[in-house]
């Protein structure tokens, strides 16, 4: 089995944080890593190869910095990688990141299944996958928590709605999960593999001029702008009253900020 | 000039404070408070890759070299001192005798199973009236055809009675002294005389295990002897010296930990009516810290790249742990200070901290001896030579 | 449906007449497949509305989940059209239906399902696609949808520009203001044309979760003296199991032997980040604000307004805190 694991580098969000003044990101002092999520799809690939063989290609899209992705899953297991880079892919939206990735697919060839992460740290929206699929005419699922390998070219996949309460759907291969962040924690990278991760011919590197894209196709389809920012927090209000009408008051209150 | 730390490691750093984080710090506090190690965090460290960080390898290392040793211990060191020390005693000093003076059969024979965790080994020097002292040891390996028979005694033995492959350093000539007069054999748990003795109590690093080793006429074949016999003095000593770097490495982990608690807390603690931080006499406190904290890590990382680089550094490897040591227990001391009596408290780990960092001011050569090489090495152009 | 109230939409600056499904082109689109009509489409719906009203344009709903009866509700919510299906679609069918009528905008509910089909029309239709959507909003100058997108679990929102047509949006309709039930809204109900085929049923199956610890539960229910004893401190942990969340105390509750050793809250014990911290009866010192930095929504109940407690809180009740948690734990369990 040929599984692509779409994996991106993404601002650790414990290290990025928010200007109120500029009403955007600060990112004096931001982390790029490996997209945690990512590594659940990459762990949930490692698995499946492990019961039934073949082979766990990581697939990325950025600058050059993002060699370091492929890197670390190559540390992680991953066989080896292709990252798809140059200037005419720094800062592509969504609609543009599918259609690369998928022109990365196919230049993969015979790919059986592709994972993607259930979402991307800091700002992402979860539609990797779903895109994925339409570009690619595959079927499609989210949010798996188990993948189990079927004779007959299809996938049982276990899909979770809420924790611990899913349902069983099957797939026919080749299709696009993304994995869920409640599966399986992803293992530690092996020291040994981490050493070797930097041998030569492990990552491919290519332009998306070489994979066919002509910059028509990798037109935004979005533009982004400044940040909304909540009201400053106020500490030490009072909800006064007797404590019949506060509980109500304090029941409302977790009504609107959605805790209840 | 390059001070930048290749990718790789970068990476293994990563994986280290990942695994340090999420499967080492949660047994902390509760190994030191059984006063024994948790074996199953061991043979996780093993599984894991983590007990042959520095070996090449073929013989199932890792290949990080030193520097990928002092990012292991740097990133133990900041979560458990007595983990830090199993892992030292291990590979810093147990193993590493074994690939410094080993022959090449030897290395295919222990290494493997040791890197792999598979086995754990100890370093046997000290003896009751041998320490600092190495030369004066007593324990005798009287040659029996193809094979030696030890006897004697070693005591404080880290990783005593949990390990498997013991370097035990032995005289086998007398009339020749350190010179010559004294070698190293790896002795295997289950050979007939070998045995753990007292199990010592101790006041910090508490959940590692220290015995004495008692060795009554135990048959060792030739083929454990490290490398040549009457070398045994030499290959000890060079081991110890990559083992005070990586104890300086621990060090540092140590230091940098109680800097972040201190700093942390002197921004929540209020008193006066404002931070603690606001107040210049922890801020002194903190500024002295983070100056030695950066002075060690530069002196940790640049002995590692000497070792790596094949450069002697008997003289660095001395420092570092010298200056480690004290730089540990002072910035443990102060950030114990500015807690007050919450980092007095037993329920809060800084007490733990402060237990586990005297140790380092003594094992593996006492800071004394540590000035003794760097002032020998120092005196050495001058035509003075330093005896101790 | 009842009186013809169209004049108010020529108010508003619509056009008076009822579309009909042949001239359908453009307008502001909903689309709820999954066989129900709930309150999130109702919401979702009047977003759309609102859209509408600022684009001049028309609100459609495509769905398999309501007939013409509970279709009325959406009217009254704000559609102008309702198109109602039979089945599941497909993503293709999706494509064919949407491809003559060239919608302006389109919106999905943010569920398994709207996840999937509104990505995957989007990549087909070569559209603009908010992939997660808390709002919308129009810019009038460039006629575009701007949508706002929660960033760093929702610490922020990012205004994100739709440029590409269809513009369309993936929406968190719990995110969304309580839907139009307005009666003098008027609208038309119509068949789809589209009869897809059923989806297959899934199967149900559940697993075994781990238990919520202090450290990342999503609400914990902190006791502290002012609950004075035993029985005090077992209201809080009937709290949090109302909740959803864990019970934990700080010293005097561990000092007191109400809570075990795991349940302490503070720098000798658990640091916690919950999205709400119910603190009933503590006072607060620093080993616990340092432990509580994290947490979101901080609520105190606690007699003493001097108490420094009531600094860090984000909300005071200034009540007897086993009094107050026996009235909080009667109105959860009746709602």
């Amino acid at each position: 089995m040929r599984i692509v694991v779409c994996m991106k580098q993404v601002y650790d969000p414990a290290t990025t944080r928010i200007s109120r003044s500029r009403e955007e990101f600060d990112l004096r002092g931001a982390v790029k890593i490996t997209n945690t999520p990512d590594k659940h799809a990459l762990e949930a690939a490692l698995r499946l190869r492990a019961a039934v063989g073949g082979e766990v290609i990581a697939l990325s899209l950025g600058d050059a910095e993002a060699d370091d992705v492929c890197r670390e899953a190559i540390a992680m297991g991953a066989d080896r990688a292709l990252l798809i880079s140059g200037p005419e892919v720094i800062g592509v939206t969504g609609r543009a990141v599918a259609r690369a990735l998928t022109a990365g697919v196919r230049y993969l060839d015979a790919v059986d299944l592709v994972l993607t992460g259930q979402v991307g740290l800091t700002d992402g929206t979860g539609s990797l996958a779903p895109r994925l699929a339409a570009e690619l005419g595959w079927e499609v699922c989210l949010d798996a928590v188990r993948l189990a390998p079927m004779t007959d070219g299809q996938i049982e996949v276990t899909v979770a709605c809420s924790p611990g309460v899913g349902e069983i759907v099957c797939l026919a291969l080749p299709a696009v999960i993304s994995v869920a962040t409640g599966s399986e924690r992803p293992r530690y990278a092996h020291p040994a593999r981490i050493a070797n991760a930097w041998a030569p011919g492990l990552v491919e590197v290519c332009s998306c001029t070489r994979l066919g894209l002509d910059a028509a196709a990798l037109t935004a389809d979005v533009e982004v702008g400044g940040l909304i920012l909540p009201p400053e927090r106020t500490r030490g209000q009072t909800i006064v009253g007797p404590t019949e009408t506060a509980a109500d008051e304090l029941v409302g209150l977790l009504r609107t900020k959605r805790i209840l | 000039m390059d001070f930048t730390i290749p990718k790789s490691h970068q990476l293994f750093r990563k994986m280290v404070r990942e695994f340090a984080t999420q499967e080492i710090a949660p047994r902390t506090r509760q190994v030191d408070r059984q006063g024994w190690p948790d074996m199953e965090l061991v043979h996780k460290l093993g599984e894991h890759g983590l007990l042959g960080i520095p070996f090449p390898q073929e013989y199932g290392g890792a290949g990080l070299g030193e520097l990928g040793y002092c990012i292991l211990m740097e990133e133990v060191g900041a979560v458990c001192t007595s983990t830090a020390a199993i892992i030292g005693a291990h590979i810093g000093i147990g193993v590493m005798a074994i690939y410094l003076g080993g022959n090449a059969e030897q290395k295919r024979r222990f290494l493997p199973d040791l890197c792999a965790g598979k086995k754990l080994a100890a370093f046997c020097l000290t003896e009751p009236n041998a320490g600092s002292d190495a030369a004066a040891i007593q324990t005798r390996a009287v040659r029996d055809g193809d094979r030696w028979i030890l006897s004697g005694s070693k005591i404080y033995i880290t990783n005593g009675p949990i390990a498997d492959v013991l370097t035990v350093l032995a005289v086998t000539d007398p009339a020749l002294g350190a010179r010559g007069g004294v070698t190293a054999f790896i002795v295997e748990k289950g050979m007939p005389g070998l045995s753990v003795g007292t199990i010592e109590h101790k006041l910090g690093i508490r959940g590692s295990a220290t015995s004495e080793i008692i060795l009554d006429e135990v048959a060792v074949p030739s083929a454990n002897v490290i490398g040549q016999v009457g070398a045994g003095f030499i290959t000890f000593m060079q081991t110890l010296d990559t083992g005070r770097l990586g104890l300086g490495a621990a060090c540092l982990g140590g230091a940098t930990t109680a800097l972040d608690m201190m700093c942390r807390y002197a921004a929540g603690r209020m008193q006066f009516g404002r931070p603690l931080a606001d107040k210049q006499a922890i801020q002194w406190l903190i500024a002295d810290t983070a100056t030695e904290i950066e002075a060690l890590r530069a002196l940790v990382y640049r002995t590692a790249w000497m070792v790596d680089t094949h450069q002697p550094f008997t003289r660095e490897a001395a420092i570092c742990k010298l200056f480690g040591s004290e730089v540990a227990s002072r910035a443990i001391n102060r950030a114990l200070q500015v807690h007050g009596a919450l980092g007095y408290s037993c329920a809060f780990p800084l007490e733990r901290m402060w237990r586990d960092a005297r140790i380092a001011e003594i094992f593996e050569g006492t800071n004394e001896i540590q000035r003794i090489v760097i002032a020998e090495q120092a005196m050495r152009p001058y035509g003075v030579r330093v005896r101790p | 449906m009842g009186m013809d109230l169209s004049y108010l939409e020529a108010l508003m600056g619509g056009v008076a007449a009822e579309p009909t499904t042949s001239e359908s082109a453009g307008g502001v689109w909903v689309v709820g497949v999954e066989g129900r009509l709930d309150d999130g489409l109702l919401r979702l719906v009047g977003k759309a509305r609102v859209l509408a009203d600022a684009l001049g344009a028309y609100v459609y709903l495509l769905t398999n989940g309501s007939d013409r009866e509970a279709a009325e509700s959406t009217i009254r919510a704000g559609a102008d059209q309702v198109l109602l299906a039979q089945g599941s679609p497909t993503l293709t069918d999706l494509v064919s239906f949407f491809e003559p009528r060239q919608p302006e905008v389109i919106l999905f509910p943010r569920t398994r399902v709207g996840r999937i089909l509104g990505a995957g029309l989007a990549q087909r239709l070569d559209g603009g696609l908010c992939g997660h959507a808390a709002d919308l909003e129009v810019d009038p100058i460039y006629r575009r949808i701007v949508a706002h997108q929660p960033v760093l679990d929702d610490a922020a929102r990012q205004r994100m520009t739709i440029l590409a047509a269809p513009a369309m949006a993936i929406v968190d309709t719990a995110a969304l203001p309580a839907a139009f039930n307005e009666p003098w809204r008027s609208g038309a109900v119509a068949d789809a044309g589209a009869d897809w085929v059923p989806a297959a049923e899934p199967r149900p199956i559940t697993w075994p979760q781990p238990a919520v610890t202090l450290a990342n539960a999503a609400v914990v229910v902190a006791g502290g003296r002012g609950l004075k004893t035993v029985e005090g401190f077992a209201l809080a942990r009937q709290l949090a199991q109302a909740l959803g969340g864990v019970a934990g105390g700080d010293l005097t509750a561990l000092d007191a032997g109400w809570i075990a050793e795991e349940e302490l809250i503070g720098l000798t014990g658990a640091r916690i980040a919950p999205k709400l911290l119910l603190a009933l009866g503590l006072d607060g010192d620093t080993s616990l604000f340092m432990s509580i930095q994290d947490a979101g929504l901080i609520v105190a109940v606690q007699p003493d307004p001097a108490a420094p407690i009531v600094a860090a809180a984000d909300y005071n009740i200034h009540a007897d805190p086993a009094d107050f948690a026996r009235a909080l734990l009667e109105r959860l369990s009746r709602a």
